[in-house]
């Protein structure tokens, strides 16, 4: 939306200005823009409609994560109704669920989705991706990822967050392997170059940036095996698809 | 023995002066939970009211509709998975938890004794309308005073009064069913016998201001003074209650458009030229 109300020019261009949301690292959590870039350039890559962001910086050199601020005229919209989400869009619902285990996100709630309409929604924005992969402290992402390794990382369980807003609601397990299809084909060239970038320019440190890659890497080709060895956490599937998931 | 208890919705049109206006109330007992708030309909629409910005009128359903959902859940739950039970007098801690800055619930106390849960829809009603409504009527006696103001400036500047046969109250006896009702309109121009125009203001903002202007509009179509001379039907409204995007308004007007010439007053100038224009028709 042009918010200076101009129209076109005969060519169709006009300059306008969108409202956005700037990220800094906060004293709680000096990873929060590596990771919030790292996974959004993964979420954006699986098709999930997360806004468009890049990497900012302000006149005395400070680093942002900048993100498009969707709700154009800032109206405060409430939280998701988890089960209104599943009931109306269950594979976009399977997709944020997989993708947050991809990224071992343990702060998915109601409150970092936004959808169009809380009792039928037919969008969700998905956005608040700063615990997800290194989380917090830089001494505490090394240990994390390796704590997390072969576990899903939403339950909200050995290295704290909350168990994740869908995980107990979508029952059908025959959407996942959409997802895991588009997880598994992630380049391993995508998620060096997102790690490297964020090793050069966002203060990840090698090791941090050597760990992310691996556990990226690793949790991709085997996402079925680690819902498979946890399948009494996906409280909602009663039926799991012989195969993939036996 | 646990005492009714109720929140107050409560929404701030600016966060930076938080001057917050009451919307809605939510009523809750051990047996039963209910909840009233500003603008729902019997067929569950809702249209905000007048006093909600108009780039907020989405939010605000939306939010409606959210405390609807939740309080029909048998049980919610806290972002850390911490479940109330709808019986739990938690259930409420939960339920205000949930609230963003702009539309909260503040908890507004219980009550002195227990309430038999077949009075409980007769409770609600009865502090919704102490609590919440008596606020709604003097804002929208605001804002009709706003759109009559606007007005009286149109009227004065396109200088029909000194044209003459210009009079307010108009009544004109139309039919309804078997039965004649005279109704009274806003202004009308022209002879008494045979007016030229009739002119009313509908409040936008005001689903009944509106629903009985289309029906006054219906039935002056088929009265006799305007098969004897067809009249021209005008509505002044003030553009400022119309939402942005909200579609319910914007269909309204649409359907007003159908009766009646409609003359937005908060543009004076437009306004008054399309009141000059259609006199000296």
């Amino acid at each position: 939306m042009n918010q200076l109300g101009d129209s076109p020019s005969v060519d169709g261009r006009v300059l306008g200005y969108a409202q956005t949301w700037h990220r800094a690292n906060p004293d709680y959590n000096n990873r929060c823009i590596a990771n919030e870039y790292i996974s959004g350039r993964i979420g954006i890559f699986l098709g999930l409609p997360i806004p468009p962001f890049a990497i900012t910086h302000d006149k005395d050199e400070n680093v942002y994560f900048s993100s498009l601020d969707f709700n154009f005229n800032r109206a405060i919209l409430p939280p998701i109704v988890p089960d209104r989400c599943v009931a109306c869009l269950p594979e976009l619902c399977t997709g944020i669920l997989l993708f947050d285990i991809l990224i071992a996100n343990e702060d998915r709630h109601e409150a970092n989705l936004v959808t169009d309409s809380v009792s039928s929604p037919k969008f969700i924005h998905v956005y608040d991706h700063d615990q997800a992969l290194l989380s917090g402290r830089n001494s505490e992402g090394v240990r994390r990822l390796k704590t997390l390794w072969d576990h899903l990382g939403i339950t909200g369980g050995s290295m704290g967050g909350n168990r994740h807003v869908f995980l107990d609601l979508l029952s059908n397990a025959g959407l996942f392997s959409l997802w895991e299809e588009r997880i598994d084909s992630i380049p391993n060239w995508f998620i060096d170059e997102a790690c490297d970038y964020a090793e050069s320019e966002l203060d990840v440190t090698p090791e941090e940036s050597k760990t992310l890659k691996a556990f990226l890497k690793h949790r991709k080709v085997r996402i079925s095996d680690i819902i498979k060895s946890n399948r009494d956490e996906f409280k909602g599937i009663t039926n799991w698809p012989t195969g993939l998931f036996q | 023995m646990t005492l009714p208890k109720f929140l107050i919705a409560k929404y701030a049109p600016d966060l930076r002066r938080m001057e917050p206006r009451n919307f809605g109330l939510i009523a809750w007992s051990p047996e039963a939970v209910s909840a009233r708030f500003l603008g729902e309909s019997p067929d569950g629409g809702i249209r905000a009211p007048a006093f909600v910005h108009p780039d907020t009128r989405h939010a605000y359903k939306q939010w409606v509709e959210y405390w609807r959902l939740m309080i029909n859940k048998k049980s919610i739950t806290t972002k850390t998975g911490d479940e109330a039970k709808q019986s739990d007098p938690r259930f409420l801690d939960v339920l205000r938890s949930k609230v963003k800055p702009q539309f909260f619930l503040v908890d507004a106390g219980s009550l002195m004794e227990a309430v038999d849960p077949q009075d409980f829809e007769e409770m609600t009603d009865e502090l919704f309308e102490t609590l919440v409504q008596d606020e709604r009527s003097s804002s929208g006696q605001d804002h009709s005073l706003k759109l009559r103001a606007a007005t009286n400036k149109v009227i004065k500047r396109s200088k029909v009064r000194e044209a003459g046969d210009f009079q307010e109250s108009f009544p004109i006896l139309c039919p309804v069913g078997t039965h004649h009702k005279p109704f009274t309109f806003d202004y009308a121009f022209g002879p008494t016998e045979s007016p030229k125009a009739i002119f009313h203001r509908v409040l936008l903002s005001q689903a009944k201001s509106l629903h009985s202007t289309l029906f006054m509009f219906e039935h002056l179509k088929s009265s006799n003074i305007n098969r004897l001379n067809r009249i021209t039907r005008c509505a002044f409204v003030y553009s400022a209650d119309i939402a942005t995007g909200d579609a319910d308004t914007a269909n309204d007007v649409d359907i007003l458009r159908e009766y009646a010439e409609v003359i937005d007053v908060s543009n004076e100038e437009g306004a008054a030229e399309t009141v000059s224009r259609l006199i000296a028709v």
